[in-house]
Formats: C-alpha cells, sequence, structure tokens
C-alpha cells in the first residue's frame, strides 16, 4: 500500500476507535457509578472541586479579619434587587454575576452566582467521572493495566488546573505584583480558550480512560480464553 | 534627558520630561482588554447615601474619596468604588464620580450629549496605558478617564469638565464634614466589599506600592524620574500639564507653580491629609505665594487649606481650583510624556 493510502486507512481506524471509545464512555461511566464507593468518590471530588471553584473566584470569600459584620448582619442572606436580569449576566468571560449574598459568618460570605456554580459543578463533575472511572479501570484490571489507569488519572491534573484560569489574575496577584505585572498580558488573550479547553481535555482524558479500559478489558478476556483453553489441553488425554 | 526650566519666579523650578503628547488615534490603537467584559465592572447608577452615623461599615483609616459642592460634603468610600469605578450621581447636576485602581485616580466628570442629555457612564472592561477606559450610554463613545477626552465613537475629539475630588481617610474626612452623607455599599450588587483585587493601601502593599510596575502594558518609553506608582498631583490647565510630587506638596505646605502662563498654588490639607491645587489669582489680580505661607505676598490675605481667604484684605473671597488628580506617576507620564514635573 502506498504511503497516502496507508495514512488514509490509519485515520480511518483511528476515527473507529474513537468513535467506538466515545459509543461505550457512557456504558463504561455507568459501570463505575454502579460501584458505591466510586460513587461517593466522584460525587466527594466533584464537590471539592466545586468549592475550590467558587473560592478561586472569590464567590465563598473569606475574611480573616471578619470584616462582614461591617456589611451584613450574620447570618444574612440579600438577594440583589434585578437578580432575574443578573442570574445570567457575564462579568468577564466565564465569570458571571452573584445574585445574592450570603453572610455565614464574620469571617465567611459565599456570593450566590448560578452561572459560577453550574460551570464549577460541570468541570466538577468530569473530574469526579474520571477519577471514578480510573478507580474503577484499577480494580478490573489490577494485574495488567495498573499503571495505564492511574496515569490517565495523573493525566486529568492539568486539565483540571486549567478549569482555574477564570481567575488567573487573582492568583498571579497572589504571587506578587511583579510575577502578576509579566503574566498577566499573556494569560488575559488566553483566558476566554482555557476553560473551555479545559472541559474539552477532561472529557477527552474521560473518553480516553474508557478505550483503555475497552482495552484492557479485551486482553483480559483473551488472557482468560487462553488460559481456559490451556486447561482443557491439559484435561485431554495424550494420544 | 529632562531640560531644566524655571517656570515662574519665585515659583517652584519644573522639568520638561521631553515627549509630544499620543493623538487620539494613538490612544485608541492601544486599547488592550483589562479582562472583565463591557460593564463587567458594573457602574452604580442608583447610589444611596448614608449620614455619617449610619456609616458603621467604614473604619477610621478606610480611604474616601471627598468632594464638597454648594457646602454640601459627599464621601465614595474606595472600598465600593473599587468594586464599581463609576457612579452615575447627582450632586446639585448630574455627575460621574469615577475611579481608576489601577492608575489611582479618581475624578469626577459632567458632560453633554450633542442632543444635550447628560451623559452616564459604564465602563468598558478595556484599558489604556492601564487607565479605565469608559463608555457614555447616550452616544457609545469611548472616554479614558486620565485623557477626559473622547477617543472613539460620534463624540470623538469632544472634552468633558472634570471636577476635582479629595483622596482622604474617613476619620479625617469626617471630622473636617461631620455633616457629610456617605456612599452606601447597598449598590444594587453583591460584592465582597471591605477587600481589595489588587492590595492594600493600609497598609501600602500589593498592586499599590511604589516600586511595582504596572499590570498592563503602557504607551511610549518608561520614566525613571519616579516610582512606577509614586503618586503625583496631575494639572491640567489648557495644554499645560504638571505633575507634582505629592509628598512635595505634603512637606512644603504651599507650594507655588505655574502650568503655561497660569499662576497656580499647591496647599497642604493636613486636616483631611490631602493636596489641593487653585490658580493663585483673586479679584482680577495674580497672588504671589511663597513656599510655606499660606499669606499671598500680594495682598497679604492668609488663605485655609481648602482655598479660602480666612484674614486680610480679600476675606471671604475663595480661590478657584485648578484641574488636578491624584494620579499614579507611570500613568500620568504615558498619557501626557509632555509633562513638566516638579519634585
Amino acid at each position: 500500500m502506498t504511503r497516502p493510502y496507508e495514512l488514509v486507512a490509519r485515520l480511518g481506524v483511528g476515527a473507529d476507535e474513537l468513535f467506538a471509545a466515545t459509543r461505550a464512555t457512557p456504558r463504561h461511566v455507568w459501570g463505575a457509578l454502579s460501584v458505591r464507593r466510586y460513587r461517593v468518590g466522584a460525587a466527594a471530588v466533584a464537590l471539592v472541586y466545586l468549592a475550590l471553584y467558587l473560592f478561586a473566584l472569590g464567590d465563598v470569600d473569606v475574611s480573616t479579619s471578619g470584616r462582614f459584620d461591617r456589611f451584613a448582619s450574620i447570618p444574612s442572606a440579600q438577594v440583589v434587587p434585578d437578580w432575574q436580569e443578573k442570574a445570567f449576566a457575564a462579568r468577564a468571560p466565564f465569570l458571571y454575576e452573584p445574585v445574592a449574598a450570603v453572610y455565614l459568618l464574620p469571617q465567611l460570605a459565599f456570593f450566590v452566582s448560578v452561572g459560577n456554580i453550574l460551570l464549577g459543578s460541570g468541570l466538577g463533575l468530569l473530574l469526579g467521572l474520571n477519577v471514578a472511572l480510573a478507580l474503577h479501570a484499577a480494580a478490573r484490571v489490577q494485574s495488567c493495566r495498573r499503571r495505564g489507569v492511574y496515569a490517565s488519572a495523573l493525566g486529568v491534573l492539568p486539565s483540571f488546573l486549567l478549569g482555574f484560569a477564570c481567575c488567573a489574575p487573582t492568583f498571579l496577584l497572589a504571587l506578587g505584583a511583579n510575577v502578576a505585572a509579566s503574566l498577566v498580558p499573556i494569560f488575559l488573550p488566553l483566558r476566554s480558550f482555557l476553560l473551555p479547553l479545559a472541559a474539552a481535555l477532561m472529557g477527552g482524558m474521560l473518553v480516553w480512560s474508557a478505550r483503555r479500559l475497552q482495552a484492557a478489558e479485551r486482553e483480559l478476556a483473551a488472557l482468560r480464553l487462553e488460559a481456559a483453553a490451556t486447561r482443557r489441553r491439559g484435561l485431554a488425554p495424550a494420544q | 534627558m529632562g531640560i531644566w526650566r524655571a517656570v515662574s519666579d519665585g515659583g517652584e523650578t519644573a522639568v520638561r520630561e521631553p515627549g509630544a503628547p499620543p493623538t487620539l488615534d494613538d490612544f485608541a490603537s492601544n486599547v488592550i482588554s483589562g479582562g472583565p467584559g463591557r460593564g463587567g465592572i458594573p457602574a452604580i447608577n442608583r447610589p444611596e447615601f448614608l449620614f455619617a452615623e449610619r456609616a458603621t461599615f467604614l473604619q477610621d483609616d478606610d480611604l474616601v474619596f471627598g468632594l464638597v459642592r454648594d457646602g454640601e460634603a459627599r464621601a465614595y468610600p474606595q472600598l465600593v468604588l473599587v468594586w464599581h469605578e463609576i457612579v452615575n450621581d447627582v450632586f446639585g447636576e448630574p455627575l460621574a464620580v469615577t475611579y481608576c485602581p489601577l492608575t489611582g485616580s479618581v475624578v469626577a466628570f459632567r458632560g453633554t450629549a450633542p442632543d444635550g442629555r447628560p451623559l452616564t457612564f459604564n465602563t468598558t472592561g478595556k484599558l489604556v496605558n492601564s487607565n479605565l477606559l469608559m463608555f457614555d450610554r447616550e452616544t457609545d463613545s469611548e472616554w479614558p478617564q486620565l485623557l477626559a477626552r473622547a477617543i472613539s465613537g460620534p463624540q470623538k475629539g469632544a472634552a468633558l469638565a472634570e471636577i476635582p475630588l479629595v483622596w482622604s481617610t474617613w476619620e479625617r474626612w469626617r471630622a473636617a464634614h461631620p455633616d457629610t452623607r456617605v456612599l452606601s455599599p447597598n449598590t444594587g450588587f453583591a460584592r465582597s466589599y471591605g477587600s481589595d483585587p489588587y492590595g492594600s493601601y493600609m497598609p501600602l502593599g500589593g498592586y499599590y506600592h511604589p516600586t511595582t510596575p504596572p499590570l498592563f502594558p503602557v504607551m511610549g518609553r518608561r520614566s525613571r524620574r519616579f516610582d512606577h506608582k509614586e503618586v503625583v498631583v496631575g494639572v491640567k490647565a489648557g495644554e499645560a500639564r504638571v505633575a507634582v510630587k505629592k509628598l512635595t506638596v505634603e512637606r512644603q505646605g504651599v507650594l507655588p507653580f505655574e502650568a503655561g502662563r497660569m499662576p497656580l498654588v499647591a496647599f497642604w490639607d493636613e486636616g483631611v491629609a490631602t493636596a489641593r491645587v487653585f490658580e493663585s489669582r483673586a479679584s482680577g489680580r495674580r497672588l504671589r505665594f511663597r513656599r510655606g505661607n499660606l499669606r499671598d505676598a500680594t495682598s497679604g490675605s492668609t488663605w485655609s487649606p481648602a482655598g479660602e481667604a480666612e484674614k486680610g484684605p480679600l476675606a471671604g473671597q475663595r480661590l478657584r481650583p485648578a484641574v488636578f488628580l491624584d494620579v499614579m506617576w507611570f500613568a500620568w507620564f504615558a498619557f501626557f510624556p509632555q509633562t513638566e514635573v516638579i519634585r
């Protein structure tokens, strides 16, 4: 076969595999979630991610000096007057207006932004599913695929960090104004792309994990068949 | 290299920074995104004001921007403005009080659309030389705060009338103006008032520290005459621009100088810990001041730091305020590289 044909053929095989893996992903995810401990693990990871995400955005706000009682009675909640209009009003790409403030302690307040909660939940869910699938795969193919499946869990890390890109200037300022001054002009134009990239990467990791799990299951099945055949041969009378 | 130039007899010596002033198109082509979207830092459109005794959310050392008009005083807390940057207020007449945290500048504007409607403003989310770029809702023209002139849109080239505010602390402002009203944090938006995303003024730190560089690129070359964020009092008089180091005004108490041909005098008002700049003219006469002396040598009248003659033949008269504002040096220089400097 000439090279162009070979390339086209390979691309076709790759596309078929990708399609098959994408189709198989919900089944594998469901399989992982049918185990209670992975389900709980995924939920815990998603919630922790959501909390960190909202903290990074400043929606979960901690004041070490306990300043919130200067602005509201504690505990109390205040809804902004035209909250229906503001519910999905964007302040910046992927950053939405809070529609309420909940003052829980003089040191702790929660600014409720519907858009931010939905985005953080979505990213958290993707991360939780990745972790659940990785753990499930690790348990299923413990003997032959352990390194591969944990590697896929670790592979989520960069995309996990990208999810926080929307609050990059805040993080950079925390590193110091000098560092921020050199990095902010680079980060700001990229910011609009980083969060979709994080979601795409985490979705991709999920499909990749499912594909590896599928391949490992196939290998395991083949090994079992081979073992059974060997046993049958061993039991058969000698000729 | 600066060219030393004496600007007036008896006045302060100024240094002329070389550089032609950028054109409106230069500014327009240097607009960059600051991160937030259009209106993402929302202007306050229905400001509520509290009496001083009800403003329990303020602490003594909190920064406020003060404005007095017709004997009535208003304080705009920095901890509220840092989240909104613009207050479309009515204070005797429609005024927009604007604050840019990245250039440390606060000024009120009065402007009208071609059809006579007063202009109201919101933030574009963009910056020019790190400075707030506003748009007016009536004509959708874009105005950098420090320039006070539209750089694009139907009003391109038009200018806004500038009304200076002063920087003070709540304790000092309240003592000087016990009847002051204060902008309430009840703005119609949920924000973490009391926290500052950029740094801190008390003590000075984070982005506001004088030696830290600006976050965003600025036009032209860097001037090393002062630290990036050294506070200067920027003065506009016709086409002339002068930057006076604020600490110098504090040290001297009274600082006479000229901008173009306009005789000016900067007073340090210890009561509210702020610098004010006035035209040193009264009753059609130029008044000569000497450094550190509130008594003018022309009429023999003694003036208060708020610009009112307290004793002498001109008692009861008021000096006309110049167009001035506190601003970080790097931003003033980026907008007005032709500026003269008083160290």
